[in-house]
């Protein structure tokens, strides 16, 4: 299995990942698929600082996950997948990433939002996002960590 | 399962554990002794000594303590000769966090070792490393 975790965090590349997530999993690829950071080299190589060197690590933009997926595929990598927020793992799903279970481990607080997890907040579009995903077959599960009880919300299989 | 009993100065202890809680999720058989200037010596040892027969299920309990010659690492030394802890001194969030990742399997001399240099490992200047990084490879 090729893409061993698809992960929603607005941290992207943090301690998390790299203790818990990467271990949990096995993995040995991390692909970060984000418009701002793949066009900012300096902040890219700040995050790619603390991963281990085993660790393959790709920034793309988001019209150019489905290559590095395909690329990570052919090396035989178990890969991670980070997204910034929901609205861009809606437009992966939709260009074809597959995937049927969406992990969702940081979404700040602010304003307006509702609390899903001590470290996940909703904003509306957030709640329209996750409803998106359900009604095309994709789970989300709320979950900080591999060893925190998560919340779900489980894809319509009507 | 190796316990885990963090000592120090002031509420250290408390905020590192909960800290690791924050980057792995709840770590099971750690306890957290803050030490306050007002603590005698006495009282100080009997919240360790309770804190180690709180974790330790027969596996051994690591004591991690804040700062090598500091109090809490004194009183952590005086348990080495009655009861089966490993000290290690100088504490910080990378060694707290790779703890409960890698204690399975472990016996406690081995993991105390392999705290310890994961806790050497962990300070750095990553400036240093960004420019050694530039310098290797200029940017396209």
């Amino acid at each position: 299995m090729p893409l061993v975790l698809a992960r929603i965090d607005c941290r992207l590349i943090h301690g998390q990942v790299v203790e818990t997530w990467i271990p949990h999993t096995c993995a040995d690829s991390l692909i970060v698929a984000n418009d701002d950071l793949a066009g900012n080299p300096f902040l890219r190589s700040v995050m790619e600082l603390a991963v281990p060197p085993a660790i393959r690590v790709r920034f793309c933009r988001l019209d150019e996950t489905i290559p590095a997926l395909a690329e990570a595929e052919r090396n035989g990598e178990r890969s991670i997948l980070l997204i910034a927020n929901p609205a861009d793992a809606v437009s992966l799903r939709k260009a074809g990433v597959p995937f049927d279970l969406l992990n969702i481990g940081n979404l700040h607080c602010a304003a307006g939002k509702v609390e899903i997890s001590s470290s996940v907040y909703f904003a509306p579009e957030d709640f329209d996002a996750i409803e998106w995903f359900r009604s095309h077959g994709v789970s989300v599960l709320v979950q900080g960590t591999p060893s925190e009880t998560g919340t779900s919300f489980d894809a319509d299989r009507g | 399962m190796i316990g885990a009993v963090v000592v120090s100065h002031g509420a250290l202890a408390s905020e590192l554990v909960n800290a690791a809680g924050i980057v792995v999720g709840r770590i099971e058989g750690v306890v957290a002794v803050d030490i306050s200037p007002d603590m005698g010596v006495e009282t100080i040892h009997d919240a360790v000594e309770g804190a180690v027969r709180t974790v330790d299920d027969g596996d051994g309990v690591l004591l991690l303590t804040d700062m090598f010659g500091g109090t809490p690492s004194n009183i952590g030394l005086s348990f080495l000769g009655t009861h089966r802890v490993e000290v290690l001194t100088g504490v910080n969030l990378p060694m707290m966090v790779k703890f409960p990742m890698i204690r399975e399997g472990l016996p406690l001399d081995e993991l105390a070792r392999q705290l310890r240099d994961c806790g050497h490992r962990s300070i750095m200047i990553p400036g240093e490393m960004l420019k050694r990084k530039a310098e290797k490879k200029p940017e396209k």
